[in-house]
Parts: C-alpha cells; structure tokens; sequence
C-alpha cells in the first residue's frame, strides 16, 4: 500500500459536503444472491432504479426504465454486483478482492443480513473510518475507552482508505465476559477499518488478545441521501470458534441500531449546511484524509475523469494489512 | 415572527431534570437545555462542533459538562467551549476554538425563555412578554399543534376556540370587540363567551364573558384572560408558542383559575386537535394590514 502516515493532530478543517454529489463508475454490491431468484429485486444506487434476476444464463441485470437496459453485473462473493456508470468502462479488474470471503460461494444465512442506516453514504463511511466512537457509542460490545495506549494510523490510495487502530491494556467488553464467558479484565486490540470510496464497500476487523474475532464486510450502498442499505456479510472461516461464528452475527442489528441513532440526525446537520468544517483531533485522521480523498474524487469526477488511477491495486490487496487467511 | 432574534419559552423549568440534557428547536435551531454543575440552566448550539452529532442525546457529567453521546466531547454550559476530549494524552490540550454556540436564558414565570440570537446580542427583557399576575399554584400543560407559526398567530388571534377550550365556557369566535389592534407592545382581540350550562342559539348582544388574547410582537407568546361582566379576573394563562421546523408549533401553557358557576375550575386548556370548519372561517390573516399588525 502506498502512504501510511502516523496520524497528525488535526486541528485543520477540510469543506465538507457529504450527499452533494453521486459518485459513479464501480461496482457496487446490491443484492445477495441468495436474495435474488427469477422474480428480480428491485435496488437503487444514488436514486437510479435497477432490477436484478435469474435467468437461464445466470445473473441479470437491467435498468428500471422502459426499455430495461441491461447493465454489467457479476456474481462474487455471495453477492450481485452491478456496474454503475458508462457500461462500455465496466471492468472486473475494479472489483473489490475480499480475501476472507468465498469467491463464488454463499456464506451460511446465520452469516449474512442486511440493516440500514438513515443517511448519505458518505456519513457511513465516516463513522466506519472513526473507530474513538466504538468506545462510546458501542462501549458494551467493546469496552470503556480508558487504555495504556491508543494510537491509530492510516494508509490510503486514490480509490482506498484504510484505518488502524492499536490499544493497549483496554477493559474487557460487557459482552465479551457476559456473553462470550471472557475471564480476562483486560486485553489488547487492533482494529482495521477498510473503505472503497466509489462504491461505499468497507472492511471491519477487530482482533482481541482475548476474545475470538472475525472479519466482516459490510455493502453501505448510497440509495439515496437519506438512506444507506448495509447488506453484511461475516467471514466465518476466520475464527475457530463454533460459538462465536453464530453469536457475534447476530449483535450485528443492536451495533448499526447504536450507530444509526448517531447518523439519522447528523444526516440533516450535513445536508442543510453544506460545506461547512467540522473540528478534529488527531483520531480523525483517517476520517479526514478520507474527505480529502473524496473531494479530490468528486473533482475528478466532475471534470469528467472517471478512470482509476494506477494506485488501485495497492489499495485492493488487503489480506496481509487485515491480518487474515484467504479463503 | 420568526425570522428574527426573540426571547422564546422553550422550555417549562421544571422539565429540565438535574442530570440529563434535553431538546429544543426554535424554528430549524436546535438546541439543548440543561443544568451545569450551579444548577443553572443552560443552552448550547445541539450539535456536536465534531461530527454535528446532537449533545441532547448525551448525559450531563457530574462536573455539569453536557457530554457528546457520539466521541465524549464535553461542553462549558456557559460559553460553549469544548473542555474535555476523551483519548486524548495528558500532554494534549483541547485547542481554545473548539466550541458550539451558547445562548442566554431566562427563567420567567416558570418558562424557560431562550435568545435566538448571539448571546452577546441578547435583548432586554421585552415588556411584551409580562409576568403572569394572579395567585398560585399555576397549572403548566405543552402540545405541539401540527401547524406553522404564522398560522397558529392567525388563529390565536381569530379562532382562538380552535386552539383553546375552557371547561364551562363557550367560547364565541364570531363575538369579537372590535378588529385586534396594536396596544403596548401586543397585538390583541377580545372576544364574547358564555356559560355553557346557558342556552344560547344565537350570538348575545352583551356576552357575560370576555376572553381576551394579547400576542407579543416578535415570538408571539400570548397572555390570555377570561373575565365576568364586571371585569373580575376569572382565568389567565401565558402560552409559549414556539416553531418546530417549518410544520409544527410547540405550545406551552401556565396558569390559574376560579371555580366556574358548577364548581369545576375554569383553566385554560390547549385543544388536543384542530378543528377544520374553524380554522378554514379564519379571516384576519387576510387583512391588508396583517402583516404590519403581526410584525416584530
């Protein structure tokens, strides 16, 4: 990966304007396949309508309008994946590659669901990129805020953010001794957060010294800018416990319920003044440069530039940086 | 009337509890209300100055810091500095611009009135806005009214029985002394009512009662009265009517009243809904001099 840097204090304030503008030219995740059968589902990206079938050939997919145009879309890693943007510019080479999840395998259903967050996509991946809000929005799942060390770091690309996060001698959670059985008072952790910013496609791991763990991804859609659908898939393949494999999937809804009782109201904070600068602390380095790399996005965009710079790849090898094992 | 800066009764003092922030909007503002460390209520900007997450849906610490619920950032009540920012190492100070606004209050008759504008802007206290005379205990109610602001300033002011009910009275809508008019800092209309208990199947040429309304210029809160034909002072009430949005109108209301003729007491109450017929015979809102009458 190109650009790591420790993070700096970061008292700068970068213009922000989450919702403003529609990224396009990615492949995004709409539907898992186990949802989709010969009636198609309907699913939206930035407000643009598409359905999704099975035909004799496979995986269909179509614009919703008179004609039903149809568009790319590839079946990988449990999911229909649809190209957004100029068809004759979709190419397999930018989708994401999810090491710790069956390529052309469905996880178990215990290991799949799909919550949604009441916002602009961009807000998401924020708070995903923004790993201080665990300690309180979600302190119960994983412990008060208090350590011997906390230090986070980022690395990035054009198309890529991706946080780390290292804690030292931190409390054990509620959940972790109440639910899981965990004797000990305290651990470490390292946390890794990894966003695709076209697409909103993140990857979530925690590892604990004392508790079992498992990676995740997580869709975070940008339907509209007032909703956000997060179809999750776990990597159950990455942990050894049987128990925990079933257990931890299923705090999944209470997690994003905390998180979107954060997002449903920022969302009209963010919305109803544009460009306005927030106030950060060196924790929101990731979250920064994950603004700074949005915007340069955006511009891209704008002035028509819609390729991927030669970066992507770097940015798209993630295995060794998440610490897990292909499947 | 809501464009400006005002004093706005956002809050009944007694709902403000010791340890926990609460909301308030006036117009799209938000704000949150709560009690420092002294007890004194205070008003911030409800919105995080980190990632604009609402403070009122965090706690009050012990030291009566009102804490972010999304990251731990806390607050000084009074001056909207950010004091405290968890994570951070002991070397590290909080830079002296993190803040959210502040804003002034008052605690008046039990209401909790806020300045809309900069807390050093905050206006003298208006006369409009009188201390509610009568004996004690005042009862104190609230009821959001699904409609907008200036619409609830025509109705209070044209229809005041579409949005009060009296238990023993009638109130005559259509009985008015005289169009409202400008008087002391209020624009006010008087209207007849009667006993219910009473037959009545057409107006009275001298209603036994008078109900008299008197909006402040600027946040329109109103001081009602209801009065016999000798002028004693049945019932009185003041109603903070503050905008929520665009759509909606929080009203809260204190006051007393006298036993009516059939023993039951004759306060001043908010009707729990509009009533369509009513409000669609409201006509003073069409006056070419409306909004000159109503304006700040």
């Amino acid at each position: 990966m190109t650009m790591t840097v420790d993070a700096p204090t970061a008292t700068r304030q970068i213009p922000w304007s989450p919702g403003s503008f529609a990224l396009s030219h990615a492949w995004f995740p709409l539907a898992h396949l186990a949802e989709v059968g010969a009636n198609p589902v309907r699913r939206m990206v930035h407000s643009q309508p598409y359905f999704i079938g099975r035909t004799a050939d496979g995986i269909g997919a179509s614009r919703d309008e008179p004609a039903r145009p149809a568009v790319p879309v590839i079946a990988r890693y449990g999911f229909a994946w649809i190209w957004h943007g100029d068809p004759s510019a979709a190419d397999d080479a930018y989708m994401p590659d999810i090491p710790f999840l069956p390529r052309d395998r469905l996880q178990p259903d215990y290991a799949r669901d799909t919550n949604f967050f009441h916002c602009t996509y961009e807000l998401v991946l924020e708070n995903i990129l923004d790993l201080t809000h665990i300690d309180f929005v979600h302190r119960n799942f994983s412990g008060p805020e208090d350590s011997d060390e906390d230090s986070v770091r980022f690395e990035s690309t054009s198309e890529t953010v991706t946080m780390i996060r290292t804690i030292r001698n931190k409390q054990t959670s509620d959940y972790q001794r109440d639910v899981l059985g965990i004797t000990d008072p305290f651990q470490d952790q390292h946390v890794f957060t990894h966003v695709f910013i076209r697409s909103g496609v993140c990857f979530l791991h925690s590892h604990y010294s004392s508790a079992p763990s498992m990676p995740l991804m997580q869709t975070n859609t940008p339907e509209s800018r007032f909703m956000t659908r997060a179809s999750v898939v776990f990597g159950i393949q990455q942990c050894d416990s049987p128990a925990y494999r079933r257990a931890w999937p299923r705090t999944g809804p209470m997690v994003a319920a905390q998180d979107e009782a954060m997002l449903d109201p920022q969302n009209p904070r963010y919305l109803l003044e544009p460009g306005k600068a927030d106030f950060s602390t060196r924790f929101d380095a990731a979250g920064l440069h994950f603004r700074t790399r949005y915007n340069a996005l955006v511009e891209r965009q704008k002035a028509g530039d819609f390729g991927y710079r030669s970066d992507y790849p770097d940015g798209n090898d993630v295995g060794e940086v998440l610490k897990v094992k292909r499947v | 009337m809501t464009g400006r800066s005002h004093w706005w009764a956002v809050a009944h003092e007694a709902d403000i509890p010791a340890a926990k922030p609460v909301p308030a909007k006036v117009g799209d503002l938000a704000v949150v209300l709560f009690r420092d460390g002294a007890g004194e209520i205070r008003a911030l900007e409800d919105r995080c100055a980190h990632r604009r997450a609402p403070l009122s849906l965090g706690i009050v610490t012990p030291e009566g810091l009102v804490q972010c619920p999304y990251h731990g950032w806390r607050y000084d009540g009074s001056s909207g500095k950010c004091r405290a920012i968890p994570n951070l190492s002991s070397e590290e100070k909080v830079p002296g611009n993190f803040g959210v606004r502040h804003f002034a209050t008052r605690i008046v008759d039990g209401f909790v009135y806020l300045w809309s504008g900069r807390h050093d802007e905050a206006g003298n206290w208006p006369a409009a806005i009188a201390s509610l005379a009568g004996p004690m205990p005042m009862s104190r109610t609230s009821a959001a009214l699904a409609c907008p602001h200036a619409m609830y300033v025509a109705l209070i002011l044209d229809r005041p029985g579409a949005l009060l009910s009296i238990d023993g009275v009638r109130l005559l809508d259509d009985f008015r002394w005289g169009d409202p008019r400008t008087f002391d800092g209020h624009v006010v209309g008087e209207f007849g009512a009667a006993w219910s208990h009473r037959r009545l199947d057409r107006l009275p040429s001298s209603p036994p009662l008078t109900l008299r309304v008197a909006v402040s210029a600027g946040s329109a809160d109103a001081e009602i009265t209801l009065r016999d034909e000798s002028g004693d002072l049945l019932a009185a009430a003041l109603v903070g009517a503050v905008p929520q949005g665009a759509m909606i109108t929080q009203l809260r209301i204190a006051g007393w009243a006298s036993p009516g003729p059939k023993g039951k007491s004759l306060n001043i109450r908010i009707r729990p809904s509009l009533d369509v017929e009513t409000v669609a015979r409201t006509r003073v809102a069409a006056l070419p001099d409306w909004e000159a009458l109503t304006a700040a």
